[in-house]
């Protein structure tokens, strides 16, 4: 049965009292006086219909609904003894209450609705649904909530109501009233505050803090650490800041300060970090009397002292603790061995199983270890160690251990002090607290220090090596040298007897087995009894004997305490003469000589390698090395060969009753460019021809094998200045080594420049160039000259007499007789008013012909020609030369005044001195200065003069008196010039 | 900040009486040693609480101050030496108390500050020769030394302690500050050597 409310309007007011009836069976009325609601209880199955009576005293009327399932919407009731309750350390409000309806015939699906407010402002901060389950019991129903806001900061409320969620009731979403609020009041104001106090949160959480004011006081700042958040406002006295992803803090916490006013600091400290993350838990036993369980402590916590991680080791087997005092001490050192703790071995128990538990206030993590006690064995290094050196390639060490072990697997490390290690196992049974186990090491090599050092294993359940034992030493005892000495000699020959200078290779340590102590040498002439002998102190390698031409058995021996060496010998012929056949000429390596000979006929033990590693010095440091026998190859390798320096290296076969000479070679590492330059002569045989002749250059010099040599030659355009060759170099390959000269032809004539330079495998050497001036001969240049010249002067002469001889037909055809002027006295006209005397009328001179020899530079033939005119003067030969300008301008030489002169006429000075009767500018008045020479005057005028001399019966030798200076000086300047100029050439 | 006044503590350092003139010029000379080492405390102290003590401009309101006695050097040339000794004893009694809580709030608080550490060390053992010190000059001038009563530590959250700290090794300085002027002035009057 459900218990159904009912309402109904009243319908229109009277004012009459009406009640109302209700019936919903047909028997089963209810009356419900004036009220216009009532319950109904009935099982809706299906249509039910319900009858309404109102009834007045004026009658009654009746209302019929007919009511489905439909028609009825269900609220559930509102939730009973809502009860908060608050955990202010971990801001958490838990709510308690009871709902049910006992009408409820089966369960129905109900959703609890809550809703967090802060009270001061009425702000819904939080609201959750809470499906549940309701039935006809009243149950009791819980809820919680953390707070992001510490729960002090301001009062919070809580509320509640119910919501039908069942879909098969016509009522989806109906809701009860809320319940009543519930609060919890936030930190009162008596004083100001801080939340939340020194909490500790896990790095990367988001926190609010807030500061509530106390009475009388306002908040002024809110600060995390030194950062400034926003604020938000929770109330009227509290303000709250967030910080989000906290990151972690100093050991001292982050400071969180809320600053009021009136001036008041407040302030909280949280400490922020993470949640322990121990791992890796291990356990052993060192003693077989404790295990030792450690572990990896993870993640840095970043908490310390009380918040620090604290640490149980359970044996869950036997249910007991573990000691971890020095991981849960926080004074301890923050080192490997701070992490672990320590458990008793039970007597009987072979199988544990530990627990480690590590918490701190941000939680816990928990990590299991098994192990088998016999399986962990992890052995301490032997604690006593003792070394004994019994003979001289044996030991024995003693060990010993403060606890007993089972069979262990143990490992030796030797070390020799040239520091090569050996590692070598051995087992060593049960051993006994402090027992000593003796441990015989052979396979030694005598008079070596030894380093041992030891460790050891479980031996039937491997698990860990021990750590190093500390190192003892020893060193094994001596044996006699057990190889001879490497022997040679070198022998001088003088006229008195043979110095033999015998050498030998100190003993490699292995060979010595000991110190050497000294070097025995004993000697006896071959086939005859007497020995002599001598020692050398062990500082020194060789010793020098007198020695007469006689032939000799040298033997030399090493001693150390124990014994002496095998004896080594050599053998020397007094009379023997080594037979040196050329040597022959080896190419070598930078490292060294790869040798290979012929076997010697006679060979039986072998062949000796000889040289000079510094075969430029007095002491030229000899070296050798022995082939053994029937090997004729070996490459001789030494750091002190050099580049350049020629060695000489013998190859003497060893036979039983001598050493004998068998091969000669010389060769160079690597050969070098020649280090000293080639002197060279020149001679010129010709102008066209050199032959150059140099020296040798000194062997030391060589550097290398001399190939050949590179002649030079360029022509030098201007010898003073090197700089300005020109000319092509020219070079001529001489590859045979021998030749000492050459000869250069189809040069010009020219300076020359030869240079000579050697070259070897390693390049070419230097060279000191030579100049050579190569000339023609001056017979030639002289004949050049002189022939010309002899011929034109003969031809001058021939025409000279050819002239002479004919002078008169020459006379008449240059020069015909001119008439006399004869003027008879009819002739004469006398004109009217002149002087009865008759003047003489003089014309203008007009020459008769003009022969311009001369251009004047700078003048334009066209405007004035300068000609030189020869006037014989009569007997005295004397000539004048006039210079005319044919020039209708300038005319110097024009004189229109002065009469025309007899030829014969002995010229009167006074008439020729005109300079008083000119004016003006007259620059060729002074006749006699005036000069035919010239450098630009040809030869043959020079020679044949003016052919304008009219008179002149010199006319064709040069006027001596005045020429012969000109023409000598002409001639020599001439020749000057030539050998100028050949030598210019 | 509030001193839990407990029943007369026994001082925690020893005192003797050596002579008067040269006790001063030694506690002088103490003073002067003090003064330099509580400016390098301070610095470190500061440095070792985070942000924002570690910053310069950090000052917090005086309200926070425990109860210690002020330097008063406004006061100081009305004062006999007599007043100036009695208050410089009862400044560094205080003083050393407070010192040791710090000290042990410190070690909880900055395990790992090994120079923060050692510097409260040194202040502790230095302050308590300078009380016995002026203890001594006191005796030697006939002064009684006052009847003081040790401070405890408060139950207090790690913040105030942290402030706590601050006040004590500040207020460690200025009362050096205050003893080598009290103490020069003493080593004025001495006859000269």
């Amino acid at each position: 049965m459900l218990t159904f409310i009912c309402s109904w309007s009243a319908g229109s007011e009277t004012n009459l009292k009406t009640t109302y009836k209700i019936c919903y069976k047909p028997t089963h009325c209810e009356s419900v006086e004036r009220n216009v609601s009532g319950k109904i209880n009935l099982a809706l199955f299906g249509a039910v219909q319900i009858h309404i009576t109102a009834i007045n005293t004026l009658g009654s009327a009746t209302a019929t609904f007919q009511v489905t399932k439909k028609d009825i919407t269900f609220i559930p009731p509102v939730p009973q003894n809502v009860k908060v309750v608050p955990d202010f350390s971990s801001q958490t409000l838990s709510l308690k209450w009871i709902g049910g309806v006992s009408a409820l015939a089966f369960p129905t699906t109900i959703e609890f609705e809550i809703q967090v407010l802060w009270t001061e402002k009425m702000e819904v901060i939080h609201t959750e649904s809470y499906a549940a389950q309701l039935d006809s019991q009243n149950k009791t129903f819980q809820w919680s909530w953390i707070s992001g806001v510490p729960l002090n900061c301001t009062s919070h409320s809580v509320r509640i109501r119910s919501i039908s969620t069942d879909i098969l009731m016509n009522s989806k979403n109906g809701s009860s009233d809320w319940s009543k609020l519930q609060t919890i009041p936030g930190a009162d104001d008596s004083k100001s505050v801080m939340f939340p106090e020194d909490k500790v949160v896990r790095v990367g959480t988001n926190m609010t803090f807030c500061c509530v004011a106390g009475r009388g006081q306002r908040i002024k700042t809110l600060v995390y650490g030194a950062e400034h958040l926003p604020c938000s406002e929770l109330g009227i006295r509290s303000k709250a800041i967030t910080k989000y992803n906290l990151p972690p803090s100093d050991s001292a916490g982050t400071n969180i300060m809320c600053n009021l006013d009136p001036p008041h600091l407040l302030g909280t400290v949280v400490f922020v970090g993470y949640p322990p993350d121990d791992q890796q838990l291990e356990c052993e036993t060192r003693d077989l009397q404790n295990i030792v369980c450690y572990w990896s402590p993870g993640r840095q916590t970043m908490l310390l002292r009380e918040h620090r991680t604290f640490y149980t080791l359970t044996e869950r087997i036997s249910g007991k603790n573990a000691s971890c005092h020095q991981a849960n001490d926080d004074d301890a050192d923050l080192n490997d061995d701070k992490y672990k703790c320590n458990f008793p071995v039970i007597s009987g128990q072979q199988m544990y199983k530990f627990l480690l538990k590590a918490k701190n206030p941000l939680g816990e993590v928990k990590t299991n270890y098994t192990l088998n006690l016999y399986t962990r064995v992890y052995p301490y290094s032997p604690s006593k160690v003792t070394v004994l050196c019994t003979g001289s390639r044996q030991t024995k060490l003693f060990l010993s251990w403060g606890v007993s072990y089972k069979n262990m697997t143990c490992q030796f490390e030797i070390v020799t002090n040239n520091k090569e290690k050996q590692l070598r196992n051995f087992t060593l049974p049960d051993q006994e607290a402090n027992a000593l186990s003796r441990v015989a090491v052979d396979q030694l090599y005598p008079d070596t220090s030894y380093s041992f050092r030891t460790r050891c294993a479980s031996a039937e359940h491997f698990w860990k090596w021990s750590s190093w034992s500390e190192s003892k030493t020893c060193k094994t005892q001596e044996e006699a040298p057990s190889k001879a000495l490497d022997v040679w000699r070198e022998i001088k020959r003088t006229e008195h007897g043979q110095n033999v200078l015998v050498k030998w290779k100190p003993l490699p340590h292995s060979d010595a087995k000991g110190t050497i102590v000294k070097y025995e040498i004993t000697w006896n002439v071959v086939n005859e009894v007497g020995e002599q002998s001598a020692i050398a102190p062990v500082s020194v390698n060789s010793t020098e004997l007198h020695l007469n031409f006689s032939d000799y058995v040298i033997a030399v021996r090493a001693v150390n305490s124990v014994g002496s060496s095998p004896s080594s010998q050599i053998r020397i012929l007094g009379l023997f003469e080594e037979q040196a056949d050329e040597p022959s000429i080896i190419s070598g390596m930078p490292s060294g000589f790869n040798l290979s000979w012929s076997p010697g006929t006679n060979e039986t033990c072998g062949y000796i390698v000889e040289w000079c590693l510094f075969p430029d010095t007095l002491d030229c440091n000899m070296q050798w090395e022995r082939v053994p026998p029937k090997t004729t190859h070996t490459v001789i390798t030494s750091d002190g060969f050099r580049p350049g320096v020629r060695y000489s290296i013998s190859v003497y076969g060893c036979s039983q009753h001598k050493e004998y000479l068998l091969k000669k070679m010389v060769g160079y590492t690597q050969e070098l460019a020649p280090r000293r330059a080639v002197k060279v002569k020149a001679e010129a045989n010709s102008s066209h021809t050199v032959t150059l002749r140099w020296e040798d250059i000194p062997v030391q010099d060589h550097q290398g094998f001399i190939r050949g040599y590179r002649v030079y030659y360029v022509p030098q355009v201007n010898f003073s200045a090197r700089s300005q060759k020109s000319g092509i170099k020219e070079v001529i390959n001489i590859t045979d080594p021998d030749v000492r000269n050459v000869t250069v032809t189809n040069l010009h004539s020219a300076t020359y420049e030869f240079t000579v330079k050697a070259y070897t495998a390693g390049g070419e050497g230097i060279g000191e160039p030579i100049n050579i001036n190569l000339v023609d001969s001056p017979l030639g240049l002289f004949l050049a000259i002189l022939i010309p010249l002899g011929v034109t002067c003969f031809c001058g002469i021939l025409l000279g007499i050819f002239c002479y001889t004919k002078r008169n037909c020459v006379k008449e055809t240059f020069y015909p007789d001119v008439p006399n002027p004869e003027i008879h006295g009819e002739q004469w006209s006398v004109v009217e008013g002149r002087s009865s005397n008759p003047t003489f009328d003089v014309k203008p001179f007009i020459p008769d012909k003009v022969w311009i020899i001369e251009s004047v530079p700078g003048k334009d033939v066209d405007d004035s020609d300068i000609c030189t005119m020869e006037m014989n003067n009569g007997d005295n030969g004397s000539v004048n030369n006039l210079e005319v300008i044919s020039d209708s301008g300038y005319k110097p030489q024009m004189r229109p005044h002065v009469p025309l002169l007899d030829v014969n006429h002995t010229p009167n000075p006074q008439h020729l001195d005109l300079t008083e009767q000119s004016e003006g500018y007259q620059p060729q008045l002074k006749v006699s200065n005036w000069s035919v020479e010239s450098p630009e005057v040809d030869e043959a005028s020079a020679c044949i003069g003016s052919p304008t001399s009219v008179n002149s019966t010199q006319f064709l030798l040069p006027y001596q008196a005045s020429e012969e200076g000109q023409s000598t000086r002409s001639s020599s300047w001439k020749f000057s010039s030539l050998m100028s100029s050949a030598q210019k050439r | 900040m509030e001193v839990i006044r407990a029943k007369k503590a026994p001082i925690q350092c020893s005192l003797h009486n050596p002579d008067n003139d040269h006790v001063i010029r030694q506690t002088h000379n103490l003073s002067k040693l003090l003064l330099s080492h509580s400016q390098d405390l301070l610095k470190e102290y500061l440095k070792c609480q985070g942000d924002p003590f570690n910053q310069s401009d950090f000052r917090p309101s005086p309200s926070s101050q425990p109860d210690l006695p002020r330097p008063l050097p406004e006061m100081w040339h009305s004062l006999t030496d007599e007043e100036r000794l009695l208050d410089n004893f009862t400044a560094h009694f205080l003083l050393s108390h407070h010192l040791r809580h710090t000290q042990e709030e410190q070690k909880e608080l900055n395990p790992n500050a090994a120079v923060l550490h050692a510097l409260l060390e040194t202040s502790l053992n230095r302050t308590c020769h300078l009380l016995a010190n002026i203890r001594a000059v006191m005796d030697n001038m006939g002064v009684a030394p006052p009847d003081l009563d040790a401070p405890l530590p408060g139950n207090i959250t790690i913040f105030e302690q942290k402030v706590k700290g601050y006040w004590v090794c500040e207020g460690s300085r200025d009362w050096l500050e205050r003893t080598e002027r009290d103490f020069a002035s003493l080593v004025d009057k001495l006859p000269n050597f």
